[in-house]
């Protein structure tokens, strides 16, 4: 688990990775947000690497074969914006992939 | 040019999956047009119900006691080859060779009644390409 | 002309009391570019030999060991089929597994072998090359398979490849699987039960021979080029790290996992079962398939070493684990090994437990019943307990040994509404009230319940737009990706090829049969008809055998109760989505709206007029 910035208090977003990010998979991210912050905005505000990746990975392709959920439910990249998060929120990002 | 750094296929078990790639790829590099395992000079030994596979290969080493043993010298070392190649021509099938070898890395062609030995692929190795979990590697000696 | 890749023969095998006659076919030439091999030549195999009069467990119906071509070379992971009629459904039934199995009926110089007729006492087949025999395996009879096969390594050597059913196929159990490499399983349907029917403990094959590539310096560059694009895709990691294990993971975020035998979509114990806790508490290395660059299954060890085994598949967590609310991954390794050792479907066998269980938790079924059991969900130490039961058809364990459609008419009392299963066949790991194609899938399946057909699940809205809570765009997409299997399961090579791994097209799989067999002329389009003629002659195999719309349907819970739980929550699927969905499926096949039936002109389109003939309507 890491965290962003120093902050002790206030309104922070989990972020857990599924799928390979930053060459690992399986591993979280505690986020300081405004409340009321869109998710996009939550995604550009982190690391250049990760924000490089999950932007190759979730938001550019037109279909992409990653997806995201925001306390259990699935948020298209179409709806990143309309998204405002309280501060308590679980986001989890996947692998689409069912090879059962 | 002789083989200073001696090179050879190295391998890590634990890495092994026990998919027999090497012995498919390794049989068709040396019969175009087919694969046969059994043609292979590497050979797999897996025990499945541990999930233990062993991938085993000639390591060129310097004694070569396969070309000493040979009655024939249908084993030698070619100019600028460096390691013992079998001539698949002039071996007779007495199989003094897989014999001799300590490691158990001679095979033998049951069909073309001839040795088996690595030849290195001539330097980059058609297994080892091939494996896709890095079980056999090229190893320089010191 | 000569063609490369294949072995040329069909080895056709009577077992006649106390000895075996064989004889051994050329493959047929003018069928063979039609279906190729694998599930389409084995399916005009057995559309020969198994019509309606022949009962499953009756000597005459044939178990058929099948490859394709491209099986045993070194392409991707080589699979063979065990093809026959389904002693749990009637209908046809293929069931596919990886193993050195599959490379070794072409190096023995088979392409499929045909096993009818009965023993007189237990036995096993000895194939070597070209000799057959058949040999006493009375010592070996009542032995698991995972025993059973570890003995005749020894008696015969490790050289020799060994399918064997266990003691759910010695006792007809129709959901028996047949097993090879320990861990490998052709699993659903019954195979083993086939194999116990004719006192056939065992087939061992044992080949020198090896196969022809028509263009092997092409192969060698197509290699490469599949490692690379291996490297490039989007899950090849993840599958080679995890196996279907990730599934878990997957079908959990859009709550489609089966739980409580289908009561919920989520299971609040899934971090427990799941890909992560996997790999980190049991797993210990990896194994692969024959050929497979991408080695996928897990060899991991549990419950202090004493439990070991290659899985647990995702088939196995959801249904023998979520299923049946147990979150204790070790659990799930264990209960793994047992269905192994006795030779029974992981997912046929956790579906009808969990069917007890529900039955038991609504008082359907007292303990006394049960042998004392108590069989709450989550009671690790019960399900242990009742796989042996059900492979030995002992006490309780022989009401459900039946499957969970016999179990249900057994218990009556209503349960027949959450009895989960398609056409007898007990329905694997997707809960299709969270995406509604899934059901469209099972309900168009040619063996049943299945999941090998399509898996219309978190797909990517990219060349298909579908609607996983309504019917538009459903049939087509469902229909594609059953057509995107079918060059595969012909070939036959791993369905890792496709999307969630390799990401090979069409055209990638015909330049693989133009560089083994030599075909120069085969095309993308080629396949896709080869697909839609193979997936109506099964079809066709099953409207023989009477099935016709009726039977393409799904159990009451999904169709008429709401999910209580995700994002299906509170949704009604209903008879009329279902039917909108088939409406425009069959139009898509070619198929009488009416009763499912494939019609003549979609015969005639498919060329199958010469295998089929006239279909009863």
């Amino acid at each position: 688990m890491g965290t962003l910035e120093g902050k002790d208090s206030g309104p922070r977003v989990t972020i857990r990775f599924l799928a390979p990010f930053r060459g690992r998979d399986n591993w979280s991210l505690e986020v300081p947000i405004t409340p009321g912050e869109p998710l996009s905005s939550v995604f550009q505000r982190l690391e250049a690497g990760l924000c490089r990746e999950l932007k190759e990975k979730v938001i550019d392709p037109p279909h992409p074969p990653f997806g995201v959920n925001v306390n259990g439910k699935r948020v298209v990249k179409d709806q990143f914006e309309q998204v405002r998060l309280t501060g308590s929120e679980q986001i989890s990002i996947l692998a689409l992939l069912v090879g059962g | 040019m002789t083989n200073d750094r001696r090179r050879y296929i190295e391998s890590n078990p634990q890495n092994c999956s026990g998919c027999r790639l090497c012995e498919l790829v390794c049989s068709t590099k040396h019969n175009p047009g087919m694969t046969n395992s059994k043609k292979a000079r590497i050979r797999v030994v897996i025990e499945h119900r541990e999930n233990k596979n062993d991938p085993r290969v000639c390591r060129q080493c310097p004694e070569h006691p396969c070309l000493e043993a040979c009655p024939v010298e249908a084993i030698r070392i070619p100019p600028g080859r460096g390691i013992p190649i079998v001539e698949a021509e002039v071996c007779t099938g007495c199989r003094a060779c897989v014999e001799a070898c300590p490691g158990g890395f001679m095979y033998f062609d049951e069909d073309a009644n001839a040795a088996l030995k690595c030849d290195f692929c001539g330097g980059d190795p058609e297994c080892v390409k091939n494996c896709p979990q890095n079980a056999i590697f090229v190893k320089t000696a010191e | 002309m000569k063609l490369c890749g294949y072995a040329g023969k069909v080895l056709d095998i009577q077992l006649d009391g106390e000895k075996v006659v064989w004889k051994t076919e050329p493959l047929e030439e003018k069928i063979l570019r039609r279906l190729i091999g694998g599930r389409g030549y084995g399916a005009y195999l057995l559309y020969r030999l198994a019509g309606p009069t022949v009962k499953p467990l009756d000597p005459a119906n044939p178990v058929i060991l099948s490859t394709g071509p491209l099986t045993g070379t070194p392409l991707a992971g080589s699979k063979f089929v065990s093809i026959t009629k389904s002693p749990l459904t009637g209908l046809f039934l293929d069931s596919y597994s990886g193993g050195e199995l599959a490379g070794e009926i072409k190096y023995a110089g088979y392409d499929h072998i045909v096993i009818r007729g009965r023993c007189a006492f237990p036995s096993y087949l000895y194939i070597e090359n070209g000799k057959i025999e058949l040999r006493d395996a009375s010592h070996l009879w009542g032995q698991s398979a995972l025993d059973t096969e570890e003995t005749l390594k020894k008696e015969l050597g490790s050289e020799a490849k060994i399918l064997v059913t266990g003691p759910a196929g010695e006792n007809l159990v129709p959901f028996a699987c047949v097993c090879t490499d320990y861990y490998h399983q052709s699993g659903r349907g019954g195979v083993g039960a086939v194999m116990g029917s004719k006192n056939l403990k065992a087939v061992a094959v044992r080949g020198s021979g090896g196969i022809t590539l028509a263009d092997s310096a092409g192969l060698e560059r197509f290699r490469l080029y599949l490692i690379e694009k291996f490297k490039k895709s989007n899950y090849g990691e993840l599958r080679v790290k995890y196996g279907t294990t990730y599934t878990t993971v997957s079908v959990s975020s859009i709550g489609v996992l089966p739980t409580r035998n289908f009561q919920q979509g989520t299971f609040e114990g899934i971090e427990k079962i799941n890909c992560f806790t996997m790999k980190e508490k049991i797993w210990e290395s990896d194994h692969g398939c024959l050929g497979c660059q991408a080695p996928c299954m897990n060899f991991v060890r549990g419950r202090k070493g004493k439990v070991r085994v290659a899985g647990p598949e995702y088939e196995t967590i959801a249904l023998l684990g979520s299923n049946v609310g147990v979150d204790d991954i070790e659990a799930v390794a264990w209960f793994n090994e047992l269905c192994d050792a006795y030779g029974v479907d992981t997912i046929s066998c956790g579906n009808v437990i969990a069917f007890a269980m529900e039955c038991y938790e609504r008082g359907l079924l007292d303990q006394k019943t049960t042998d004392g059991l108590d069989l709450r969900f989550g009671n690790a130490e019960a399900v242990g307990a009742l796989i042996p039961k059900i492979a030995k058809r002992e006490g309780f364990g022989n009401w459900l040994a039946d499957g969970v459609r016999k179990a249900a008419e057994r218990i009556g009392k209503g349960s027949e509404h959450f009895s989960i299963h398609v056409k007898g066949m007990e329905i694997p790991g997707y809960e299709p009230r969270g995406a509604y194609p899934m059901g469209l899938a099972y309900a168009t399946a040619t063996r049943g319940g299945c999941h090998r057909r399509a898996k219309p699940v978190e797909i990517p809205k990219n060349r298909f737009q579908y609607d996983n809570f309504g019917y538009q765009g459903n049939a087509e997409m469902v229909k594609k990706l059953q057509d995107a299997r079918e060059p595969i399961h012909c070939g036959i090579l791993c369905d890792a090829l496709l999307r969630f791994c390799f990401e090979a097209d069409m055209k990638d799989v015909a330049d693989m049969y133009r560089m083994v067999v030599g075909w120069e002329d085969i095309s993308a389009q080629e396949l896709s008809t080869l697909a839609e003629r193979v997936y109506t002659l099964t079809r066709c195999y099953n409207v023989r055998e009477g099935t016709r719309r009726k039977d393409d349907t799904l159990p009451p819970r999904f169709l008429h109760d709401p999910l209580p739980d995700g994002p299906g929550k509170g949704k009604i699927m209903g008879d009329d989505t279902l039917n909108r969905m088939l409406d425009e499926y069959y139009d898509l096949r070619g198929w009488d709206r009416r009763t499912g039936v494939p019609t003549p002109e979609t015969i005639r389109r498919l060329d199958l007029e010469e295998i089929v003939g006239s279909l009863p309507e």
